[in-house]
């Protein structure tokens, strides 16, 4: 992966620097028909370049992707921590409707004869 | 029994403070507020991203059309699309995975979890205290020591938080900083940058070589022309200069755009490191200067929609 990573950024580097070489030459140049020849050649080179972007795109792309999947490890880890909290708050909820229940079992005790 | 009362309460209180202490004294913590900012602040570049990725996706096809239309075979590659809905795709699964973080960051973080906790705390205390009535000593000791638990809730979902964040703050630096790689920069090294700013050199090269060509023409035709003839040539020349000025506008305008979007990512991948530090200052820092690039990026964004053909032309160069 990193050496294909290598290689294609050279291979963009390089189209880059041709780009502006013909783009140097161009506006040096008199011979109009020469001058549209040349910015035809630079398109050419131009479209080059978006096809080796486009693959450095996806490589991007691939890296984010990996990285993604630790962000969503670490919501779960959160998840489960809210869930802890709300685990407790339940069971002190829980003993509450028990003590009520107690409460009203006493109540019903006191009043047998 | 007040001797009891005295010796319970000076362990809560002791214990109450010391926590208040600590989250005012600069322990490292998270404040929820700035959860929810550094989210709106995802969300924001978010949509900045798409709506470059679209612009980017245009420019390329429009000059894509004019090269084929030269050629006598059409083939797909010629018409190929560079940032490709599957790579994109990809952008929208992270952003969302960061939201969905921020959201569980928040709701662990929610100050009225502590305060739902001491309420059944103190529920249950009244029930017990209903009970039997030796079996807590006091109502304000039951109080107190609700709030000490839900303060000690608030604590250790501050610890959970911290430490989480500071576990997933590797992963964030990556999905930031290779999103801001993916941008580029203004020094001709690959990214989206310096693809964006060639095809600009190939628009304004077309007008630049019209310019030239009518120049060379208008001479042959006139070796020695009259004054309205030189007019007439000017007034047309004029018109490919306000139209060379109009594209390197919105060249400016787009570079600034991609230059702000990469400055906003690298913002969010230097706040995230801060809430994982827990340095309520350092992100506080961070965000008020994402914020205003978030707000530059937005007005560029507006001026380089402005400077499309069709919508109205502003006369003047954007402001940098």
């Amino acid at each position: 992966m990193a050496d294909a990573n290598s290689s294609l950024t050279d291979l963009y580097n390089t189209l880059v620097k041709a780009h502006d070489q013909v783009n140097a030459q161009r506006v040096q140049t008199d011979d109009d028909d020469l001058r549209d020849a040349m910015l035809t050649e630079m398109m050419e080179i131009t479209h080059r370049i978006d096809l080796v972007q486009a693959q450095l795109f996806t490589q991007e792309s691939d890296a984010i992707d990996n990285g993604v999947a630790k962000v969503d490890a670490a919501k779960t880890d959160l998840d489960t921590a809210l869930s802890k909290v709300n685990s407790l708050k339940s069971f002190v909820n829980s003993c509450t409707a028990f003590l009520k229940v107690v409460d009203t079992a006493i109540d019903l005790a006191k009043k047998l004869p | 029994m007040s001797k009891f009362i005295f010796s319970a309460r000076i362990p809560v209180n002791l214990c109450t403070s010391l926590l208040m202490l600590c989250f005012a004294a600069g322990c490292p913590s998270i404040q929820p507020a700035r959860v929810t900012q550094f989210q709106q602040s995802t969300d924001t570049v978010h949509v900045q991203a798409q709506t470059t990725f679209r612009a980017i996706n245009d420019l390329v096809t429009e000059d894509e059309l004019d090269l084929v239309v030269k050629k006598k075979d059409l083939t797909e590659s010629d018409v190929a699309v560079m940032l490709a809905p599957t790579e994109i795709a990809k952008w929208e699964k992270a952003f969302s995975a960061v939201d969905s973080y921020c959201k569980s960051l928040a709701a662990l973080l929610d100050p009225s979890l502590a305060t739902d906790l001491e309420q059944s705390f103190v529920g249950a205390a009244t029930e017990l205290k209903t009970l039997d009535k030796n079996a807590l000593p006091d109502p304000i000791i039951s109080t107190a020591f609700a709030e000490v638990a839900g303060m000690l809730i608030e604590a250790k979902a501050q610890a959970d938080a911290l430490k989480v964040a500071s576990s997933a703050d590797p992963s964030m630096q990556v999905v930031f900083t290779s999103m801001a790689n993916a941008i580029g920069s203004n020094d001709n090294k690959p990214g989206l940058i310096t693809t964006v700013s060639k095809h600009w050199t190939n628009r304004m090269g077309v007008k630049d070589d019209e310019f030239h060509r009518n120049f060379d023409d208008f001479y042959k035709a006139h070796p020695t022309p009259s004054k309205d003839e030189k007019t007439t040539f000017e007034a047309a020349q004029r018109q490919i200069v306000l139209e060379y000025i109009q594209l390197r506008d919105q060249r400016d305008a787009q570079l600034l755009t991609l230059t702000s979007l990469r400055k906003s990512l690298l913002g969010l991948a230097e706040a995230h490191s801060a809430l994982a530090r827990g340095s309520a200052a350092d992100l506080s820092t961070v965000l008020t200067k994402l914020q205003t690039e978030l707000d530059g990026t937005k007005a560029l964004y507006d001026q380089f929609k402005a400077l499309k053909p069709g919508a109205a032309k502003p006369a003047t160069k954007p402001s940098t």
